[in-house]
């Protein structure tokens, strides 16, 4: 009879949803039904002070949060939201002395110097920008050909192998580019690369002139460039990737031949994309300083030359911060740090808006689900994560277009026709012929791209290997003149301090993740520009506040400080990674889970996190990769370089014993080994997450 | 898989946040114990609590301060000592911040540096080293006989090639290649430049006018000719790299690498090449030595080498934590006196006994944060 189905219906939803034992009692009927027969007419009007009907009302409201689910968002959003704020105000006001003394122009003049006189940033400022302008003019076209080959010329089975391959090589820490780039580039550019250049006819004088130091500008910008590469690459082959397959196609109906197809249709489409890969890597470039103090050869003054020593921002505060004096001297290099913040920053978030320009304009030929953010850029991190997962979200939601595996909502579409593929002139020998040199050369290209790095791992395993053995690894760091001494203090310091650092950042950074997850509007949008501004500061920048912040008021550098930088470096990663997780647990499953009535704590919990947790823990263990392979965040804020393996490579880099150096060798090796390890981890459990969607 | 590979990470990280945290301080606690290879059974003074010293300062005194610290390690196991050789400007600012327990530079603190720091600061002589000036040029192991004029011509780029005859006529060799001389300077602030930057002022004319000043500076004056390096070690590597390369180390970095010399014209008009008895030679003309009156450059003597100085350890008068007080006092007592039999082996010269009373003397002064002085 309808009034008793309708009655048990009630009921029966009820004790699924697990709530029949915490409400009130309920009557088995509506009041004014009796348990009989239901009247035929219409349903007794419902009062909604009936205790039944306010139970749900109380449920209706706790939806959004429950069991303290609203609270603790609010809570790791402030967390992160206080990171960046204190991070700004930090540099702000440990800047200002400097700028009231020398005034704004302070960022345009002058050289740093430990004398305090004259000083300014202006020379680094232009040591800096023609650094990575060589560097990028160096990486760009090797990049883009790279892009090119593995986008569309590779079969695709060797196009997947070789772009992990140029991820994982893109997880590579500086500072073992930097310890090969000193032992090994640095005598190679004295002894042959620079007499070579003197050699050049007409630029032999002017821009290769003076004498063959080895450190130099040009190596310094060689290295910038080889660090850059595989971000550029893998970023550029995204965008790429990402031009439908039938513009392509119709493209190739009309005749095109394969590069005319890239040339003429692709290309123009991926271009905004493009030009956003390319800014993310000059960001990149602009950031790094520990390799660049290594190689440059610290001479503040006017770049004569290419081959004669330079100087950048970030150099000149690895090598001036520690032993500036408090007061106008160290405040004066923390204005050297306001100042490549400002520009890092600037041209980072410039990068996303330009990926998320590319992204959002165009017609694109499917329909795509609730926009994702921009992946963060930075190697080793949540990228091919993010790229993985996306598109598993996006395989069962589409309706057969056979979309790219790893296609994003696509570039622009074409606005206007490309130029006719065959004309008099244009003839189909003439256009096969030049198709293929082109193609040689984009090979040529991502073998140029692949070769310094994989020679460097190559080395790395040849020097190190000698000297690592089981003793080597267990026993502690001694003085060069004690035999039998090992690194296993560096070892623990290194864990200790990445330990501690991802168990304060993860909290936060999920909560963050959920918080950008649950709400759209302004404060989301505010915080994803947080993420981008910290994602874009460069770790030397980070290292300083950390200083100033807990080192300082500490009166000692400690195993905290150093976890709080690497902290603040991971949280951005972290959020960003952990949001593309959540995001690809299908809105169905959501859905149904509110249809059984659960609260969305309970959702979460149950249905969200527990179907992401493959995509979080393998963001997670980017992040960790990305932390260990850290030096700038540790120099300030350990007492010892015996503390972090990293460190230690960077002090034992440097000494003249060539015992030292195979110390440092074989610490890369580990660190090499265990940043590898990781990231190899995280990108499988990604790809089994795509398996297992297809 | 992915349930198996999602648990294995798992596995993997939770115990990586806490676990190894854990690890990571049981074996850090455990270094000094596995490093005793050299442990030798002696009866141990009275029980004093374990202590960690943090020190930063001068990277010359590294090879100095790193095997007399591993010594007495040895010997009192309670106290672990790390010292960080980041440069004398790095000690003398972690000092007038207070976050290393004593700090040590190759100059003193002057006046304006004191005046920066957070109480009276006791600075304490502890070793007396010299400043080598090294080459390295294929087969001309010895005899570079060079005297200040000389010298700032290589330094400043007036004499740019090593067959140039001003550096034959000086040092007599005719057999010196046709090669670019390669100047390799400190790029950070540093005590060696200071001492060569004070050598070349006394003796050199040309350099005074080049650099426009009588006051020796701790950075190096000359800018856009010549490399900058960080640190003696960083110096000490590209030399040794680098053929046709000159610079000035600590001459404890240069006898650990082997380099050859120059012999350096002194005020008496002798050639002397940089060892311990020619900078032990420098440091008995140290006549009532203090912070102000500190430099021993260019003394007179047929064996004097006339670039060196002793290095100094900078210490706050009144140390808050008294056992941290009493385990500074009691090292650097061992430094200036048993510290010093191995000084000659190192590079270094051992002090004159008129220096190590002043030092012992200046080492009575520590007191505890109330004003009591530290038993020693």
């Amino acid at each position: 009879m309808p009034g008793t189905s309708a009655t048990t219906g009630r009921q029966a939803t009820l004790e699924i949803a697990g709530l029949g034992r915490q409400e009130p009692e309920l009557p088995l009927h509506l009041p004014g039904e009796s348990s009989g027969l239901a009247p035929v007419g219409p349903p007794p009007a419902v009062s909604y002070d009936a205790p039944d009907v306010r139970a749900i009302l109380a449920r209706k409201q706790a939806w959004r949060g429950g069991r303290g689910y609203g609270p603790a968002r609010w809570l790791g959003a402030g967390v992160f939201a206080g990171v960046v704020i204190a991070i700004a105000v930090s540099i702000a006001t440990g800047s200002a002395k400097a700028f009231a003394h020398f005034g704004p122009g302070f960022v345009w003049s002058g050289t740093y110097s430990p004398n305090i006189t004259g000083s300014g940033a202006g020379l680094l400022v232009v040591g800096t920008v023609v650094t990575t302008a060589v560097a990028i003019v160096m990486a760009a076209p090797v990049g883009l050909g790279a892009a090119i080959a593995l986008a569309e010329l590779v079969p695709s089975k060797v196009a997947a192998i070789a772009t992990t391959l140029v991820e994982l090589l893109a997880a590579v820490p500086s500072i073992v580019v930097g310890l090969w780039a000193l032992l090994v580039l640095s005598p190679l550019f004295r002894a042959h690369v620079e007499p070579l250049l003197h050699s050049v006819p007409v630029l032999g004088g002017a821009v290769f002139g003076g004498p063959d130091y080895g450190p130099s500008i040009l190596l310094a910008a060689v290295v910038l460039s080889i660090m850059t590469l595989p971000t550029l690459v893998s970023l550029s082959r995204t965008a790429l990737r990402a031009v439908p397959v039938a513009d392509r196609e119709a493209a190739m109906a009309l005749g095109a031949t394969r590069w005319q197809v890239v040339r003429k249709v692709v290309w123009p489409a991926a271009r905004p994309g493009i030009a956003a890969a390319v800014t993310l890597a000059i960001g990149r470039a602009l950031g790094e300083a520990i390799a660049v103090a290594l190689v440059i050869g610290n001479e503040p003054s006017w770049p004569h030359s290419l081959v004669g020593p330079g100087a950048t921002l970030g150099s000149a505060i690895v090598n001036q911060f520690a032993e500036a004096e408090p007061g106008l001297g160290a405040s004066s290099v923390i204005a050297l740090g306001a100042v490549l913040f400002v520009l890092t920053v600037v041209v980072n978030v410039g990068g996303h808006a330009l990926r998320r320009a590319g992204r959002a304009s165009g017609p694109g030929s499917y329909p795509a689900p609730a926009p994702p953010p921009a992946p963060a850029p930075q190697p080793g991190d949540a990228a091919a994560v993010t790229i993985v997962l996306r598109g598993a979200s996006l395989g069962p939601g589409l309706a057969g277009t056979g979309a790219a595996p790893d296609g994003d909502a696509s570039g622009s579409g074409l606005d206007t026709p490309p130029e006719p593929f065959a004309g008099p002139h244009h003839t189909l020998a003439h256009r096969r012929l030049l198709g293929l040199s082109a193609q040689m050369v984009c090979l040529v290209c991502l073998l140029a791209a692949a070769a310094p790095l994989v020679a460097l791992v190559a080395y790395t395993v040849v020097r190190g290997a000698p000297a690592l053995s089981f003793g080597f690894l267990v026993h502690p760091v001694a003085p060069a003149f004690v035999p039998g001494g090992g690194i296993s203090t560096a070892i623990a310091g290194s864990a200790r301090v990445v330990g501690l650092a991802l168990a304060m950042a993860a909290p936060p950074g999920l909560l963050t993740a959920l918080f950008l997850f649950e709400r759209p509007g302004r404060i989301p949008a505010l915080l994803r520009f947080g993420a981008d501004v910290l994602s874009g500061v460069p770790s030397i920048v980070i290292g300083i506040v950390a200083y100033e912040l807990v080192v300082r008021p500490m009166h000692g550098a400690s195993t905290l400080a150093a976890s709080i930088a690497l902290a603040v470096l991971m949280l951005p990663i972290m959020v960003r990674a952990d949001e593309e997780a959540i995001r690809t647990v299908s809105v169905d499953l959501q859905e149904a889970g509110a249809a059984l009535g659960a609260a969305r704590w309970r959702v979460v919990r149950s249905v969200v996190l527990r179907g992401s947790l493959p995509g979080l823990v393998a963001g997670n263990l980017l992040a960790l990769a990305r932390a260990i392979g850290e030096t700038a965040p540790l120099l300030f804020t350990l007492a010892s370089a015996n503390f972090a393996m990293t460190l230690l490579i960077f002090t034992d880099a440097q000494q003249p014993e060539t015992s030292l150096q195979q110390v440092a060798w074989a610490t890369a090796l580990v660190l090499l080994g265990a940043v590898l390890a990781l990231s190899a981890f995280a990108r499988l459990i990604a790809w089994s997450l795509t398996r297992r969607a297809r | 898989m992915l349930k198996r590979a999602t648990a294995v990470a798992l596995a993997l990280l939770v115990p990586m946040a806490g676990g190894t945290f854990a690890c990571g301080t049981v074996a850090g606690a455990q270094a000094p114990k596995l490093a005793a290879a050299h442990k030798k059974p002696k009866p141990k003074p009275k029980p004093v609590p374990s202590v960690t010293l943090n020190g930063a300062g001068a990277s010359s005194i590294e090879p100095f301060f790193s095997p007399v610290f591993y010594e007495y390690h040895q010997a009192h196991s309670k106290v672990t000592v790390n010292y960080d050789p980041a440069g004398s400007s790095v000690g003398i600012s972690d000092i007038q911040q207070g976050t290393v327990n004593f700090g040590d530079s190759e100059i003193p603190m002057q006046p304006k540096d004191l005046a920066l720091a957070k109480g009276p600061v006791l600075q304490v002589p502890v070793d007396l080293g010299g400043i080598a000036i090294s080459y390295n040029i294929p087969g001309v192991p010895t005899g570079l006989k060079l005297d200040g004029p000389t010298l700032a011509s290589i330094f400043d780029g007036t004499i740019e090639n090593w067959d140039s005859p001003i550096i034959a006529a000086e040092s007599g060799l005719n057999n010196l290649p046709n090669m670019p001389i390669v100047v390799v300077h400190r790029a950070d602030s540093a005590g060696p430049t200071w001492d060569v930057d004070d050598f070349l002022i006394q003796t050199a004319p040309s350099w005074v006018q080049i650099i426009g000043t009588k006051n020796p500076s701790k950075t190096w004056p000359i800018t856009g000719y010549g490399l900058g390096e960080q640190l003696n070690s960083g110096v000490a590597t590209y030399i040794a790299q680098t053929v046709g390369s000159i610079g000035y180390v600590e001459y404890g970095y240069a006898l650990k690498a082997g380099f050859t010399n120059a012999a350096v014209l002194n005020s008496s008009g002798a050639y002397v090449a940089p060892s311990a008895a020619g900078i032990g030679s420098a440091g008995s003309y140290a006549q009532n030595l203090s912070p102000s009156n500190f430099s021993i450059i260019n003394e007179p003597g047929a064996a004097t080498y006339p670039i060196a100085n002793f290095s100094w350890t900078l210490l706050y008068q009144k140390q808050s934590n008294t056992a941290v007080g009493e385990a500074l006092q009691a090292l650097f007592n061992y430094v200036v006196t048993t510290g010093q039999t191995t000084a000659a082996s190192l590079g270094y010269a051992p002090m004159p006994a008129n220096v190590v009373s002043i030092s012992q003397a200046t080492l009575k002064q520590l007191e505890t944060s109330t004003g009591k002085p530290l038993p020693s």
